[in-house]
């Protein structure tokens, strides 16, 4: 793929399709992955690689005693096995080097060093990454990957050194990959370009028109749909508030610094925190929206159990709304527009491309298909209620019979009266069964409650201030869009669509599925 | 985000552009689904012997006629090294073109070559007999022999000239770069 905005070479492409090749749809292990590779985690592109050395040198240690788990077992066995056999592993032989805490194993390599949080998630993302590494570049650094396990599995962790060695060997063969692969000057040119976009506007204040303002600035031939240019701003923004927070840290300031009271909230939240160091609390920040405990994100999570809580359709609302991050849910009707516009462009992209439409273009194009702003707010909301519901029924099994809080007896009753009309699509075998079922969901439906109550709230605020009428925005912006899409894709406009597509806007099918 | 800004110096714009890139690098290269590759059936099968789908010689024969990389022999050796009574990955004397014995694990490995066939020899000494032997070179030439039981603690076997596998035994036997296998 030459994408319009390409950061990384067609051969990175290939090498991370290669490793989710054949494993189904699972596109918030593919977020995690390539933040891992592209970001690290806290702050530190060398930290992924590092704990992958470490991860090795457990399971080395971990395959002293049970032989059930082989050298390679990082690679040969499912992540969810790999887990359950070293946590077993774990518990039943604490040392001052492993010991298992609220269902993590903290492994903490050497005395006085910086430890690691093992989850499964989190072995799932490892298990990524060096499956990454052994395959890129044409199996450039498979040998010195390969060595490096086996050397690491028979080495446990009894050696600090030679494990943090073996780490910075991971890191510096993914450093030659990236001088090699990452595309640096081509990827500064975007951030330059927001940078010029937000100057002609005058000031650096982002807004909702900002996003659909920078889609169609006559300079912006970087990001030619609506969604690239939202995720380019949200991007910019969160970069904005990354360097906030952490300058926020590093140089005395007031105490009302949002990077002070984030770090404050990050500390006083995570217990396990307060007894490590400075170094391991950076190593433990969890990677952005990890906390649910499944690398595949919430609506994953729930989508992938037996119990069915929540429709297709719901659960793809949902994961739009999951999608659009704190950006999208700060900003309600650049959202609105995202939701309501992007299956129209890329559907009129795709039809472009394969010559084949349901519509002709002319209809698309007065954006006929567009999802009006109040359905979305209304399918939000209500899917807002289903998830208290649903929480309910899940707290409803795990509270006591008679609790004495009111409150907490309401819904407990509430819960029970629900689960009542419940029909989840699953039999149980027993009532133990059906309770660790609700509780394996509950991580994900609390999450996802939560980021969709904010984006509710904000819709809310936004509704009753500015957006008297959402019908109203709706068939202004419809307008608009439909002039801005036939002015690119319409009979004048279509030569340069051809040649836009030609160079690579990818096949959304997503987007597709949510048209009417 | 206006405040920010306005305290932006040279140093913070530059980590706000490296943040930027790093999060924009990620979107871009989790969303792209579409890309395929020439090489997506050896990375496939290169995960499905990783994970014991497949035994590491089918690995080896994913590209019949092309060269394969490097590195793909490499996991099929470490993959095979798993599974094997012993191995040894190279020649201790690395002399080319020689057929000297070699130490394999416990095991001591002998060949001679004659007019029309070639004898490999394996030494047990007391352990285990191997049932089969593996050689494999750096460029993933890979050649499997059943071996018969043991006479007097030594597995002796022949193959003729005339054999399909004979050179690539001959190749594999010569280059001292080459991982031998007992299974």
């Amino acid at each position: 793929m030459t994408s319009v905005a390409a950061f990384w070479s067609e051969q990175a492409h290939r090498d991370f399709a290669g490793i989710f090749d054949g494993e189904g749809d699972r596109p918030r292990l593919r977020e995690l992955v390539a933040d891992a590779l592209n970001r690290g985690w806290g702050g530190n592109r060398d930290k992924p690689f590092w704990a992958l050395a470490i991860l090795a040198g457990l399971i080395g240690e971990a395959r002293a005693r049970d032989r059930r788990i082989d050298e390679l077992a990082l690679l040969s066995q499912s992540s969810s096995r790999l887990w359950a056999l070293l946590s077993a592993w774990a518990a039943s032989n604490p040392s001052t080097r492993v010991k298992l805490d609220e269902g993590r194993i903290i492994v903490t390599p050497g005395e006085g060093s910086a430890s690691l949080a093992v989850t499964r998630s989190r072995i799932e993302i490892l298990r990524k990454v060096v499956e990454f590494l052994l395959v890129c570049d044409e199996f450039k650094f498979a040998q010195e990957t390969m060595s490096a396990l086996q050397a690491l599995s028979r080495l446990g962790l009894s050696d600090p050194a030679a494990v943090a060695e073996h780490g910075r060997r991971f890191a510096r063969a993914a450093y030659r990959y990236r001088t090699d692969h990452f595309l640096d000057g081509h990827a500064s040119s975007a951030f330059s370009l927001i940078l010029r976009f937000l100057q002609s506007q005058g000031d650096y204040e982002m807004r909702d028109d900002s996003v659909v303002d920078f889609w169609i600035w006559e300079e912006n031939e970087k990001y030619r749909t609506y969604k690239a240019s939202f995720h380019a701003l949200a991007d910019f923004v969160a970069a904005m508030r990354d360097v906030a927070e952490a300058r926020g840290l590093a140089h005395a300031v007031s105490i009302d610094d949002p990077g002070i009271e984030a770090r404050m909230r990050e500390i006083e939240g995570e217990s396990v925190f307060t007894i490590m160091d400075e170094a391991s609390l950076i190593h433990d920040a969890p990677a952005e929206g990890e906390r649910v405990g499944e690398a595949s994100g919430p609506a994953a999570a729930l989508r992938g159990s037996t119990l069915k809580v929540l429709s297709t359709a719901e659960l793809r609302l949902l994961e739009q709304l999951l999608e659009i991050g704190s950006f999208g849910r700060e900003h309600v009707l650049a959202s609105l527009r995202l939701i309501g516009f992007h299956p129209v462009q890329s559907g009129l992209s795709n039809s472009l491309r394969t010559g084949r439409s349901k519509l002709s273009l002319d209809e698309r194009l007065t954006c006929v298909e567009a999802i009006p702003y109040r359905q979305t707010a209304a399918r939000s909301v209500e899917l807002g209620h289903r998830l208290s519901e649903i929480l309910k029924m899940a707290l409803a099994q795990r509270l006591p019979a008679n609790p004495s809080d009111a409150r907490v007896a309401r819904i407990r009753e509430e819960g029970v009266l629900l689960l009542a009309d419940f029909r989840g699509g699953a039999r149980w075998k027993t009532a133990g069964a059906e309770l660790e079922t609700w509780m394996q969901i509950e991580p994900a439906l609390i999450e996802a409650q939560s980021q969709l109550d904010v984006f509710n709230r904000s819709l809310a605020r936004r509704a009753a201030t500015t957006l008297d009428d959402l019908d109203a925005a709706f068939e202004q912006d419809r307008v608009r869009f439909s002039g801005i899409l036939s002015e690119r894709y319409g009979a004048g406009g279509q030569a340069s669509s051809r040649a836009e597509i030609a160079q690579g806007a990818a096949p959304d099918r997503k987007a597709e599925e949510s048209l009417p | 985000m206006t405040q920010s800004a306005k305290n932006f110096g040279d140093a913070e714009w530059d980590e706000a552009r490296a943040r930027f890139l790093e999060r924009q690098s990620a979107r871009h290269l989790a969303e792209d689904a579409g890309a395929r590759t020439d090489d997506a059936s050896l990375i496939s099968a290169t995960r499905k012997a990783l994970a014991g789908e497949i035994s590491p010689h089918e690995l080896l024969k994913v590209r019949p006629g092309a060269a394969l990389p490097f590195g793909v022999a490499a996991i099929a050796r470490a993959l095979m090294a798993q599974r094997s009574l012993a191995f040894s990955a190279v020649a201790r004397a690395a002399s080319t073109h020689v057929l000297g014995p070699r130490e394999v694990g416990p095991y001591l490995v002998e060949f001679a070559e004659e007019q029309d066939a070639v004898f490999l020899m394996v030494s047990c000494r007391s352990q285990l007999a191997p049932k089969l032997f593996q050689g494999l070179t750096e460029t993933g030439l890979f050649v499997e022999i059943e071996l018969p039981d043991p006479v007097d603690d030594i597995v002796q076997t022949g193959i003729a000239k005339a054999a399909p596998i004979f050179e690539d035994l001959l190749t594999v036997l010569k280059d001292p770069g080459s991982s031998f296998f007992l299974i």
